[in-house]
């Protein structure tokens, strides 16, 4: 067997080669090398990120489990609950701006377009809470997905340096993770407790996602 | 020592009674357990779905089914696994649906998707817009064994093909997303199949 087709090698990804396969593997470098590169591939796909989905998402699916009598109209606790959320996520968008702002004033870069006169004339007036409600969850996904994106690029182009170290991380995040446990399980119902247990949760996840693919690379 | 929601005991208690609480109608339960598990299952859908407005209906078609029959969840497994598994088999039912649909009124040859431009991005998004390029049945078959974990037994069982065909369409579709990856020509002619 001189040759190898990408198919047959892409068995041997979790399979193990015959005798024939091996010495053929062997006795030629760039096959070896193109089987490593599938194994990482692979290794590459089971460790692909969740996806947020758009903004917007639970608003719709709550007017169609409504429909369909899965779920209660909303209790005043509720729409009382549901401004809080507002205000919390209005909080997290503005903070995390004015941190996005000062890190990158820091890195020397400039603030093109974040915050100022610009930014608030084109934020649209909502009509109702509901509109409210959507309009922050869009907004702190934009917030999200700008802040995920500038932490990559940042990565990319800084090399991974200035203090992003995940070993340094991840004792902080077991501190906030212990206090989130503790604060969830005597507030079962509190969405507050909740989100940013999970939040935790999906952050050590990275981390160690993170600290493991140092390690394989 | 990763933690996912449901893994520790408390949580696991904590779950539980969100599930009874969302079983008896309350929306606040309900959304705090899509608060949880939304990404996941999107991002299931989105990967079977090939495109973002499909995935939004088959994320929210998985939902409802999920909180349809939440009343059935005995917790035998964990509820991430058992709303992972409604998500798969609801997304998987509507591509089928949609196929028979498109096959019913126009027989034509399928449309292949434009090929989105990768351009130089990261490696995360060469994965996904490979993945979106994938013939249906190969991304079927590598989404649920590289990217889920699902066994070929398992992907035989779900896709209602043997566990034969499995493997080899999981090989095959290795072997053309590392043709992707590696280079693709814009007019759509595949780089040189790799052999030595």
């Amino acid at each position: 067997m001189e040759r190898m087709k990408l198919e047959e090698l892409a068995r041997l990804v979790d399979e193990r080669p015959t005798p024939e396969e091996q010495r053929t593997l062997d006795g030629d470098p760039r096959l070896r090398r193109e089987l490593e590169a599938l194994r990482a591939q692979s290794w590459s796909l089971q460790n692909l990120p969740a996806l947020l989905p758009p903004p917007g998402g639970w608003h719709q699916l709550e007017k169609a489990l409504s429909a369909a009598g899965l779920i209660h109209g909303q209790s005043r606790a509720a729409v009382w609950r549901k401004w809080l959320q507002v205000a919390a996520a209005l909080v997290l968008f503005i903070g995390g701006t004015a941190v996005g702002w000062v890190t990158s004033r820091e890195a020397g870069l400039q603030a093109v377009g974040v915050g100022g006169a610009a930014g608030a004339a084109s934020f649209a007036q909502p009509a109702s809470l509901d509109d409210a409600t959507v309009l922050v969850q869009q907004k702190e996904w934009e917030f999200r997905q700008a802040l995920q994106e500038y932490r990559r690029l940042w990565q990319t182009q800084a090399g991974g340096e200035a203090g992003e170290d995940p070993r340094t991380r991840l004792p902080y995040i077991h501190s906030f993770l212990a206090a989130a446990q503790v604060a969830a399980e005597r507030n079962p119902g509190d969405p507050f407790f909740n989100s940013f247990l999970v939040k935790v949760m999906e952050e050590e996840e990275q981390v160690l996602r993170q600290i493991s693919q140092d390690n394989w690379n | 020592m990763s933690h996912t929601p449901g893994k520790n005991p408390g949580s696991r208690e904590i779950e539980a009674q969100l599930i009874r609480r969302a079983c008896e109608g309350d929306g606040h339960a309900v959304r705090t357990l899509y608060d949880r598990y939304a990404p996941r299952v999107y991002a299931v859908v989105r990967r079977i779905a090939g495109d973002d407005d499909t995935a939004q209906d088959y994320a929210q078609e998985a939902w409802i089914r999920a909180i349809r029959a939440l009343p059935t969840f005995r917790g035998d497994a964990r509820f991430s696994t058992w709303l992972h598994r409604i998500a798969v088999n609801s997304a998987l039912q509507a591509v089928r649906k949609e196929k028979t649909r498109r096959m019913r009124e126009a027989p034509a040859p399928e449309v292949v998707p434009v090929a989105p431009d990768v351009g130089d991005v990261l490696l995360e998004r060469k994965l996904e817009a490979a993945l979106d390029r994938l013939p249906d049945g190969m991304r079927k078959v590598l989404i649920l064994h590289d990217v889920e974990g699902y066994t070929h037994e398992e992907i035989g069982r779900t896709l209602g093909v043997t566990a034969g065909t499995s493997k080899s369409q999981l090989f095959k579709a290795r072997a053309k997303m590392r043709r992707m990856l590696r280079g693709f020509e814009p007019s759509g002619k595949e780089v040189e199949a790799w052999s030595v």
